[in-house]
């Protein structure tokens, strides 16, 4: 496995609560892949649970 | 066990988190615990867990979670424009998503140390790994008052930036097992401003380690007071909060009823110039000397005669605690947890916060009378033995740690 290998980080949407960007950006595979294993299933960013009053969803 | 001692502010640092963070390892390593330390490195550039070496750099994570959650194109929004609240939680997602990937399986415990570190560690833990939150402080009420002094910022109590550090103080404290406050006036910061359940928080004080107190006092220090002067301590950051101005303009009064004392302040900050000048403005260049920042505190409290603490906030400083150990009568304000750390009268004299008047009066009674000031001094030195007992304090977390272990089903 090549350690600096990148991939796309949309690879990695799952913790976003909300998807609607087709990023082009590439991430480090090894971290990405490593900490998502490890994150609860039902992770999610931002922390909308807390700050729902002050961070809202664009229409 | 397997302990996380987790902070989100610098670790190593100068400030009391890490002290106690520090001394925590030692003692929970002494009962044959093994502990880990994680905090942000002292550049900002990684989290790392310090104790191991291990260390994830934020540039790893920040391009593609700015994107996601903050960037013009992202989907949120939040009236931010000083990227106040994009800062913190940008941070604090770096936190989480570092926590995930150092492992938190292998942990038995997570303790953490700060409300960034509890919110964080709570979203990314296993759910059977317990969480215990200690609180030393209020980074909301220390937020807005620094937004309250500071109007060209433009943040007032209705904005976001404001109500944001309102909710992670709220769900930072709550999202524990078991919240810990070292005093009653903490706990009731959190219960009555920011809705923290009553029955979520504990109050035990913080402990001492009194043999490496004593190890460092006897070591000794080539510092000395000139003969025939007694000596008025005052240990502190020299920032604003600490109120060492307070106690200058009560020696400026103090010098015109007495001349029997010098004045030692020990301790280095953005403030020194300012009182530097002050002391020169009030004449007392001669009476008053910056010792800077020492790691002979303890042997210079030997030295000492009075402990002065004037500061506009605080919580239970370290700096009292070895003060009371040493011997001495401590003046302190009414600020924060000190009035539980003082008994009027036997231990030591309150002062009202920034009344300078009040304490050059208590300066000049405890220099008047020598039996007085060596009484309230036994007095102190007998409470603060027991009383910020390390073994104590050791006692009553290990009952919190056991508490809060899941139970075998």
């Amino acid at each position: 496995m090549d350690a600096d290998l990148k991939v796309r980080g949309i690879l990695y949407n799952r913790i976003f609560a909300v998807n609607k960007i087709d990023t082009e950006l590439l991430v480090d595979y090894e971290v990405w892949n490593k900490l998502t294993t490890e994150l609860p299933a039902d992770y999610q960013l931002p922390d909308m649970a807390a700050l729902a009053n002050i961070i809202s969803v664009k229409e | 066990m397997k302990i996380l001692l987790a902070t989100y502010w610098l670790i190593p640092h100068v400030g009391g988190v890490w002290q106690f963070m520090h001394q925590l390892k030692a003692q929970l390593e002494e009962l044959g615990h093994e502990v880990d330390l994680l905090g942000n490195s002292p550049d900002y550039t990684k989290f790392h867990i310090v104790n191991r070496g291990l260390a994830l750099e934020k540039e790893k994570l920040l391009p593609l979670l700015d994107r996601q959650l903050f960037d013009s194109e992202s989907p949120y929004f939040a009236h931010d424009p000083q990227h106040v609240i994009r800062s913190y939680e940008l941070d604090r997602y770096c936190m989480e998503l570092s926590a995930a990937y150092f492992g938190l399986h292998q942990y038995d415990l997570i303790h953490t140390q700060d409300i960034f570190a509890a919110r964080a560690l709570s979203r990314v833990k296993p759910k059977h790994v317990p969480l215990v939150a200690h609180v030393h402080g209020s980074v909301a009420t220390e937020l807005h008052t620094s937004f309250r002094n500071s109007p060209q910022m433009g943040i007032s109590e209705q904005s976001p930036e404001w109500q944001y550090f309102t909710l992670m103080e709220h769900y930072g404290a709550a999202s524990a097992d078991l919240t810990i406050t070292a005093n009653q006036w903490q706990k009731n910061i959190l219960t009555e401003q920011f809705g923290v359940p009553q029955q979520q928080v504990a109050v035990f004080q913080y402990g001492l380690d009194a043999v490496a107190f004593w190890q460092k006092a006897h070591a000794g220090t080539t510092i000395r007071p000139p003969f025939g002067k007694k000596v008025i301590i005052f240990p502190a950051r020299l920032t604003y909060v600490k109120g060492i101005n307070v106690l200058i303009d009560a020696l400026a009064l103090l010098k015109s009823a007495r001349r029997d004392w010098v004045c030692w302040i020990v301790g280095d900050g953005e403030l020194r110039g300012a009182l530097e000048h002050q002391v020169l403005a009030a004449s007392l260049q001669h009476d008053v000397r910056f010792l800077g920042q020492r790691d002979d505190v303890p042997a210079l409290l030997l030295q000492s005669d009075i402990f002065v603490h004037s500061c506009y906030q605080d919580n239970q400083p370290f700096s009292v605690m070895e003060a009371q150990l040493a011997g001495l009568p401590v003046i302190v304000s009414a600020a924060g947890g000190l009035p539980e750390m003082v008994e009027h009268g036997v231990t030591g004299l309150i002062s009202p916060v920034g009344d300078a008047i009040m304490l050059y009066q208590q300066l000049k009674i405890l220099l008047e009378n020598d039996h007085n000031r060596k009484q309230l001094g036994a007095n102190a030195q007998a409470w603060a033995s027991q009383h910020w007992s390390m073994e104590l304090m050791m006692s009553r977390l290990l009952d919190v740690y056991t508490s809060v272990q899941p139970t075998v089903r």
